[in-house]
C-alpha cells in the first residue's frame, strides 16, 4: 500500500470516528420540538425526575440523552438499526406517560411550583410533534416494529379532536319531557353509559353498539305512539265471546255463554293501552227466580265499578248493555260480577227456584274520540288538525329536537316517512319517530352546529340536561352568545327556571357518587329498616339540598358548613329529626325544610352510606371522598393484592383505628393513608348508614400539612381557602363540556376560583364559568 | 324479484312443519354472499374432527358441494358459541382439578360439575399474560375483563380513547353474520357501573363489558330480561299490525341514514366514528327486517310469558336470563352469546347464600378463613348454575341430536385467585360437543402458560375455519 493510499484511509478512519463520536452529519429526530421540551424538563422535572433515585423511577434526563443518541443513530446510515432498540420503544412509551400527566395536571404534583398553562401547552404541541416524527420513523423502517410504543400513537392524533357523543338517558328523557311535554319513563330501554371521567357526560363509553341504536329506535317508536297516535294504532277493538272468558266461581258453559250458579265473576283478561274512554259492551242473560231479576255489575281492576244493571231476560234473548267509562292506561281485566245468587229448593215452581247469570260475550272499544296530541301542539281554538299544523309543528319541533335550524327539506322528508297519502295524524306520528331516531338529535354534536347553537347546545346540555327552548335558540339565531355577557344572563334565567333541576339530579349525584345509591344493599341484620325506600329518600335528600342551594344563591362554603337539610318522613325518623327542628311546612311530597348539625355533604346519609360496606363503616372510603370530591386530591390508587380488612369490625371506631394503625406502620403505604385514613376516622361518628353515634376524637392530617382534631375543625379547614371552589368549578366544567380539561382550561377555571372562594354563591360560579372560552365548543382547535 | 325477497328464511321454511326435520341447504338459503364452496368449509368444520364425533360432518375428504348438501342432510345443525364469565377470580386452594382426563375428581368449588361430567372438559394451565399489569400499575379487574375475550392489554384510560380488541365473540359473530336475526347476543346481570371511580384510571367501560365489536367498541349488555323478550319475540302484535310497523321502521331508518349522511359532511374533519357506529347499527336493524319479521316465533309455543320486570333475587334473574338465552338458541335467534355473571370488581353481596359482605372484598381474604368459606360458596355457586345451564341445554332438543351436542359452552374469568390477581392457570370450562369439534376430555392440563386464547380460537374457528389468530394465540387448541 502507497502512503498515499494509507494516508486516505487512515483520512476515512478519522472521520469516520469523528462523524460516530462527534456532532452528527444529519441533526437528530425533532430537533426543535425537543430543544422546547427540554427546556421545559428542566425547569420544572428535572429536580425530582434525574439520576438512578429518580421519582416513579422516571429519569427525564437520561430520557433525553438517549432521544438525541437515537436522533443520532436514525438519521446516520448504517446505524439506522439502534432505533429500532426494544428500549428506545419502552422510551417513546414513557414519554407518552410523562405527557399524559402533564396533560391532566397530576404532574407537576400539586406542593411543586406550577408551570403556566401556556407553558404546558406549548410542551405539549412540541412533544406531540416529536413523539410522532419518532413514531413514523420507526414505523416506516420496521412496519409494525415498536408497537408497544405505537398504542400511544392515537392518544396523541385523537386529542385534537372535537368529541362527538350520544345523548346519555338522562337527557333523552328531558329532551322529550321538553319537546313533547311528556315524561316518560323509559324503564331498562334505553341504553346505560359506561362513566369516564367522573361523568356520564364525559365518556369514550358513550358509544352506539348495535343494541343502543336499536333501543333508540324502539323508544323513538315508542315516544311517538304514546304523543301522537295515528287513527289505525289508537281506536282498538276487543270481543271475547264465552270461550275466551275466565269463570271465577262455580258453573259451566252453557250454549258458549259462561254461566256462574254462585256468587262470582266473569272476566275478559285485558288491560287498557292508553288513558281514554272505553266503552264495554256486555251481552248476558239469568235464569231468573225469586223476586228480584238477576243483578250484575261491570267492574274494572283494580276495583272500580263501572255500572251495576239488571238483566231480566232469559237464555233465549239475551240482552245487551252498554257503559262507557274513563279508563287509566294499564287497567287491566274487565268483570262482570253476579251480585244476586238466589237459591230456594223448596219452592214450588221448579223453574224460579235458582238464579243464575250467563255472559255470552263482553266487547271493549276505545279510546273513544280522535287520538291525543301532543301537549306542545296548540290549535288555535275550534280548529281541526289538519297537515299545515302540523308541517308548523315538525318544523318548530325538529329545529328544537336538532339544536338547529332545519331546511325545508329536511321537513319534508319528516313528514314524508308515513307514507304517501297518509293523514296529518299519520304524519305527525311518523315524522316525531323519525326525529327522535335521527342522529341530528340522538348525537351531541356541539362543534359542527351553525355558529351560535353549539354554545346553546352545551347551554341547555349542562344547565338542563336537554334541548335548547325558544328563547336559548333565538339568542343563538342573533349571534348573541358568543358574549360571554349573553352567555351569563341566559344561565341565570336558566338557573331560575325549573328545569334547572336537572344539575341536581345529574351533576350533583355524580359528583357525589350517589348515583346508584338504590342498588347498594346495607346488611339488613345489622340495619334493619334500611331499605329501598329510604335509600330512595336518601337520595332525594341531597338532590333536593343541592338544588335549594343553587337557587337560593348560598355560598360554596355551604356545602360543608351549612346547617340545614330538606327531608320527608322517613328520613326524619331515620336521623332522629324531631318536630322542632322542622324549619317549614311540608310541600305536597311531604319533604320539608330542617335544622340539622352542621356538614352539609359530610353528614348526608347518602353520601355516607355511599362511603361505606355493606356491613361496617369504611373510613379509607370516607377520607377518599373527602380528598378526591372536595379537595381535588385523589389519591393513587393502591397496589396489587393489597388484603382488606375484616368484615366484622364493628362499629366500634377504635377497634378500626387499630387496623388502621397497619396502613400507617407501613411507610409504603403511609404516604397515602397517613391522610386518607385520618380524615375517614373524623368521620366515624357517623355509621354505616349516616346515623350519629360517638366516636373517639382523633387527629387527622390533610394534604397540605394542616392538623385538625375534630370533624368541626375538619369542616372549617375545608372552607378556609378556595380548594373546594376549585374542585367544583373544575368538576363543573369537565361535566359541562363533556371531556377532561385542557391545561388552560383548568387554569381558567382556577383563577375563577379563587377570585370566588368559599364565600361566592354555586350559582356565580356556574353563571362564569359558562362565561370562559373554555366552556365553548371549539370546532376544529386544539383541546376543545 | 330481487335476490332478496327470494332470500327463504331457513326458519320460515321450518316453521311451517310439524316435525322438527333438517333440510338440506340450499343455494337461496345461504345468505348474500356465501356461496355454496363458503358453506361447504363452513360445514367441513374446525381442527381436529374426533372419530365417531356425533354427525360426521363433511368428512373432510373432498370438500364438494354434494357432501356439503350430505353434511347438512345429515343432521349438522349450526354450531352454537356461549361464554359465560364469573369476575372477581376463585378461591384458589379450592380450583383444583385432580387427576387427568376423565379419571379427574370433581372436588371443592367444581364439585357441583359432577352431574354433567360427562359433557366437560375442565382445562388447566390456561392464561392471560396481557391481564397482567405489564407496567400500568393498578387496575386488574378493568384489564382483567377487557383482556378475557380479547386477549389484548387495554389502553389506560378514564374515558377519552378507551381501546381493547375484537373479542372472539364477535370474531365468530362475523363469520356467521347474516344466519341468523341477532349476530350476537351480549346479556349480564348488572348494567354499567356507577359513576365516580372505576377501577384505578381505567375506564368503566372495560370492566362491564367483555364483547367487543371493535378496539374501542364494547357491546352494551342486555340486563332486563322483559326487554329480551320482547327483542326475541316483539311486542305480540298481529301480523298485519306488524307490516305496517316494519314499514314504518324501513321508512324511520331511511331517513335516518340520510340524515347521518348530512351529518357527515357537516362533521368534516372531526369525530366521525359515532356516526359510522350509528350506520352500522341502523344497517343492523335493517337486515332484522328484511329477514322477514313475519315469521316471528309465538312465545306461547314455548310455554312463554313476558316477564313482568327483573326478579330482585340475583340467582332468579340469572336463572331467567339463561332460560331466556336458551330459548334465543331454540328460535336461532343468535348462534353467538355472551354471559356476565356480575361486572368484574362487583361488590354485591348474595343474600340468598347468606352472604351478607360484598364480593369484592370477599374475594380480597387475606387469607381468612371465614372469608375464603364465603368465597368458595360464591364460587359453588356460579359452577352450580353453569351446570343447570349445560344440563338444559343438554335436554333441549335440536335437529337430531340436543342443544349441547351443537354447542361450544365456556365458563371462566380472567383472575385466578381472587386474593392474589394472577392470571395464570385460569378458571376455565368447556362443555358441549360443538358438532364435533369437541370431545369432553375431563381434566386438561395444558402445558404451562399456554394462551387461553388459544381455546378461544379453537372455539371461533368452529364458526370460520379460516381465522388465523386470536388475541396472543400461539394456534389453536385441539378440543377433540
Amino acid at each position: 500500500m502507497g502512503l498515499s493510499t494509507s494516508i486516505f484511509l487512515r483520512a476515512v478512519v478519522i472521520s469516520a470516528t469523528a462523524s460516530v463520536s462527534a456532532a452528527p452529519s444529519t441533526p437528530p429526530l425533532a430537533r426543535e420540538e425537543m430543544k422546547r421540551v427540554s427546556a421545559f424538563v428542566h425547569a420544572w422535572c428535572i429536580e425530582c425526575h434525574q439520576g438512578s433515585d429518580a421519582e416513579g423511577e422516571l429519569d427525564l434526563n437520561a430520557l433525553l440523552t438517549r432521544w438525541n443518541e437515537v436522533g443520532h443513530a436514525a438519521s446516520t446510515p448504517g446505524r439506522e438499526g439502534e432505533a429500532e432498540t426494544e428500549g428506545h420503544a419502552s422510551d417513546l412509551q414513557r414519554w407518552i406517560e410523562a405527557l399524559q400527566r402533564v396533560d391532566s395536571g397530576k404532574m407537576p404534583p400539586r406542593k411543586a411550583p406550577q408551570p403556566p398553562a401556556a407553558e404546558v401547552e406549548a410542551l405539549s404541541t412540541a412533544l406531540r410533534e416529536a413523539l410522532r416524527q419518532a413514531l413514523d420513523s420507526v414505523e416506516s423502517k420496521q412496519p409494525g416494529g415498536a408497537a408497544g410504543a405505537a398504542r400511544g400513537f392515537d392518544f396523541i392524533e385523537k386529542r385534537e379532536q372535537p368529541i362527538v357523543r350520544r345523548l346519555t338517558r338522562g337527557e333523552y328523557r328531558r329532551s322529550v319531557r321538553d319537546l313533547f311535554g311528556v315524561d316518560i319513563d323509559f324503564g331498562s330501554l334505553l341504553p346505560v353509559e359506561d362513566p369516564g371521567n367522573g361523568f356520564d357526560t364525559a365518556s369514550d363509553g358513550l358509544s352506539l353498539s348495535p343494541l343502543a341504536v336499536e333501543r333508540f329506535i324502539e323508544a323513538a317508536e315508542r315516544v311517538a305512539s304514546a304523543v301522537a297516535p295515528d287513527e289505525a294504532s289508537w281506536n282498538g277493538r276487543w270481543f271475547f265471546e264465552g270461550t275466551q272468558l275466565q269463570r271465577a266461581g262455580s258453573g259451566s258453559m252453557s250454549d258458549g255463554a259462561q254461566m256462574l250458579w254462585s256468587a262470582g265473576r266473569i272476566s275478559a283478561n285485558w288491560h287498557a293501552p292508553a288513558d281514554g274512554r272505553y266503552r264495554v259492551r256486555v251481552r248476558s242473560w239469568g235464569q231468573q227466580a225469586g223476586e228480584e231479576p238477576v243483578r250484575l255489575s261491570l267492574r274494572v281492576e283494580p276495583r272500580r265499578t263501572i255500572a251495576t244493571f239488571d238483566v231480566p231476560n232469559e237464555r233465549d234473548d239475551p240482552l245487551t248493555t252498554e257503559h262507557t267509562s274513563e279508563l287509566v292506561a294499564g287497567a287491566t281485566r274487565v268483570d262482570v260480577v253476579f251480585l244476586n245468587d238466589f237459591w230456594k229448593p223448596d219452592h214450588p215452581d221448579p223453574r224460579r227456584r235458582d238464579r243464575n247469570a250467563a255472559v255470552v260475550s263482553i266487547e271493549i272499544e276505545g279510546p273513544l274520540g280522535p287520538p291525543p296530541t301532543p301537549k306542545t301542539l296548540v290549535l288555535p281554538p275550534g280548529a281541526e288538525l289538519d297537515a299545515s299544523h302540523v308541517a308548523e309543528f315538525v318544523r318548530a319541533t325538529a329545529t328544537r329536537a336538532f339544536r338547529r335550524p332545519v331546511e325545508d327539506h329536511e321537513v319534508r322528508s319528516l313528514l314524508d316517512i308515513a307514507g304517501e297519502g297518509a293523514s296529518p295524524r299519520t304524519q305527525l306520528n311518523g315524522a316525531i319517530a323519525g326525529m327522535l331516531a335521527a342522529p341530528s338529535f340522538l348525537l351531541r354534536t356541539d362543534a359542527a352546529l351553525p355558529s351560535g347553537y353549539g354554545a346553546a347546545a352545551r347551554l341547555a346540555g349542562f344547565l338542563w340536561s336537554s334541548v335548547p327552548d325558544d328563547a336559548l335558540l333565538q339568542a343563538a339565531a342573533e349571534g348573541r352568545l358568543d358574549s360571554p355577557a349573553e352567555r351569563a344572563l341566559e344561565a341565570r334565567r336558566m338557573l331560575d327556571d325549573p328545569r334547572s333541576r336537572a344539575l341536581a339530579e345529574e351533576f350533583a349525584t355524580q359528583w357525589l357518587s350517589i348515583r346508584e345509591l338504590d342498588r347498594r344493599v346495607p346488611d339488613p341484620s345489622r340495619f334493619p329498616g334500611v331499605d329501598a325506600a329510604l335509600l330512595a329518600s336518601m337520595r332525594e335528600e341531597t338532590i333536593r339540598w343541592f338544588d335549594a342551594m343553587v337557587r337560593e344563591r348560598r355560598p360554596v362554603r355551604e356545602v360543608i358548613t351549612c346547617e340545614w337539610s330538606v327531608m320527608d318522613e322517613r328520613l326524619m325518623r331515620h336521623g332522629g329529626v324531631g318536630r322542632d327542628e322542622v324549619l317549614s311546612a311540608p310541600d305536597a311530597d311531604g319533604w320539608r325544610r330542617v335544622r340539622v348539625e352542621r356538614g352539609g355533604v359530610l353528614r348526608q346519609p347518602s353520601i355516607l352510606l355511599a362511603t361505606s360496606n355493606p356491613t361496617r363503616t369504611s373510613p379509607v372510603k370516607r377520607g377518599r371522598f373527602v380528598l378526591a370530591a372536595l379537595l381535588d386530591e385523589e389519591p393513587p390508587p393502591p397496589p396489587p393484592g393489597v388484603p382488606q380488612l375484616p368484615a366484622d369490625a364493628g362499629d366500634h371506631g377504635a377497634s378500626i383505628a387499630e387496623m388502621m394503625e397497619r396502613h400507617r406502620s407501613d411507610p409504603a403505604c403511609a404516604a397515602c393513608h397517613r391522610s386518607m385514613d385520618s380524615i375517614g376516622l373524623l368521620l366515624e361518628r357517623y355509621d354505616a348508614v349516616g346515623r350519629v353515634r360517638n366516636a373517639p376524637a382523633i387527629e387527622a392530617e390533610l394534604p397540605d400539612g394542616r392538623i385538625v382534631h375534630s370533624s368541626e375543625q375538619l369542616m372549617s379547614a375545608l372552607v378556609a381557602d378556595a380548594a373546594l371552589a376549585r374542585t367544583l368549578a373544575r368538576r363543573l366544567l369537565v361535566y359541562a363540556t363533556g371531556r377532561s380539561l385542557s391545561p388552560s382550561a383548568r387554569e381558567a377555571s382556577d383563577h375563577l376560583a379563587d377570585e370566588l372562594g368559599a364565600s361566592g354563591t354555586l350559582h356565580e360560579l356556574i353563571v362564569r364559568l359558562v362565561e370562559l372560552g373554555a366552556f365553548l365548543p371549539d370546532a376544529g382547535g386544539p383541546r376543545s | 324479484m330481487s335476490r332478496a325477497d327470494r332470500f327463504i328464511h331457513r326458519r320460515t321454511v321450518l316453521h311451517g312443519l310439524a316435525a322438527t326435520v333438517t333440510l338440506p341447504l340450499l343455494d337461496a338459503m345461504l345468505p348474500f354472499g356465501r356461496s355454496r364452496a363458503a358453506a361447504s368449509a363452513l360445514a367441513d368444520g374446525a381442527i381436529g374432527l374426533g372419530a365417531g364425533s356425533l354427525g360426521a360432518i363433511g368428512v373432510g375428504a373432498g370438500a364438494q358441494s354434494a357432501s356439503a348438501l350430505g353434511a347438512a342432510a345429515t343432521g349438522a345443525a349450526p354450531r352454537r358459541l356461549i361464554w359465560l364469565f364469573i369476575p372477581n377470580g376463585v378461591e384458589a386452594t379450592s380450583w383444583a382439578p385432580r387427576g387427568n382426563g376423565h379419571e379427574w375428581r370433581p372436588d371443592g368449588i367444581l364439585e357441583p360439575i359432577a352431574s354433567v361430567r360427562e359433557h366437560v372438559s375442565v382445562f388447566s394451565n390456561l392464561c392471560h399474560r396481557n391481564a397482567s399489569a405489564l407496567g400500568d400499575g393498578p387496575g386488574d379487574h378493568a384489564r382483567s375483563a377487557a383482556c378475557f375475550l380479547t386477549g389484548v392489554h387495554p389502553r389506560k384510560t378514564a374515558g377519552d380513547d378507551i381501546q381493547v380488541g375484537v373479542s372472539a365473540d364477535q370474531i365468530a359473530a362475523r363469520a356467521l353474520a347474516g344466519t341468523t336475526r341477532f349476530d350476537s347476543l351480549e346479556l349480564g346481570l348488572e348494567q354499567g357501573m356507577e359513576s365516580g371511580n372505576c377501577d384505578s384510571g381505567y375506564s368503566c367501560a372495560y370492566s362491564g363489558n367483555v364483547s367487543w365489536r371493535g378496539p374501542s367498541t364494547p357491546n352494551a349488555k342486555e340486563t332486563s330480561p322483559r326487554e329480551l323478550f320482547e327483542r326475541l319475540f316483539g311486542g305480540g302484535a298481529p301480523p298485519k299490525e306488524r307490516a305496517r310497523r316494519r314499514a314504518l321502521r324501513q321508512s324511520i331508518l331511511d331517513h335516518a341514514q340520510a340524515d347521518a349522511a348530512r351529518l357527515d359532511r357537516a362533521l368534516g374533519a372531526g369525530d366521525r366514528r359515532r356516526v359510522a357506529e350509528f350506520l352500522e347499527g341502523v344497517r343492523d336493524v335493517e337486515r332484522r327486517i328484511e329477514a322477514g319479521e313475519a315469521a316471528l316465533p309465538d312465545p306461547a309455543d314455548f310455554g312463554l310469558e313476558a316477564p313482568r320486570g327483573t326478579p330482585t333475587d340475583h340467582r332468579e334473574h340469572l336463572r331467567l336470563m339463561l332460560d331466556l338465552l336458551i330459548v334465543a338458541m331454540r328460535i336461532d335467534a343468535t348462534r353467538v352469546a355472551t354471559f356476565m355473571y356480575a361486572n368484574e370488581g362487583t361488590n354485591r353481596p348474595y343474600p340468598f347464600l347468606d352472604i351478607r359482605d360484598g364480593h369484592h372484598d370477599i374475594s380480597h381474604h387475606g387469607g381468612d378463613a371465614a372469608k375464603m368459606e364465603r368465597f368458595r360458596r360464591i364460587g359453588r355457586f356460579q359452577v352450580e348454575e353453569y351446570a343447570r345451564f349445560v344440563q338444559k341445554l343438554a335436554e333441549t332438543p335440536d335437529g337430531e341430536g340436543t342443544l349441547l351436542d351443537h354447542a361450544l359452552v365456556a365458563f371462566g374469568g380472567a383472575i385466578r385467585d381472587g386474593n392474589r390477581h394472577d392470571h395464570d392457570d385460569l378458571p376455565v370450562i368447556v362443555a358441549g360437543r360443538g358438532a364435533g369439534v369437541h370431545v369432553p376430555g375431563g381434566h386438561r392440563a395444558m402445558s404451562t402458560g399456554t394462551p387461553l386464547c388459544n381455546l378461544w380460537l379453537a372455539m371461533a374457528r368452529s364458526a370460520d375455519s379460516t381465522i388465523e389468530r386470536q388475541g396472543d394465540s400461539t394456534g389453536a387448541l385441539t378440543l377433540s
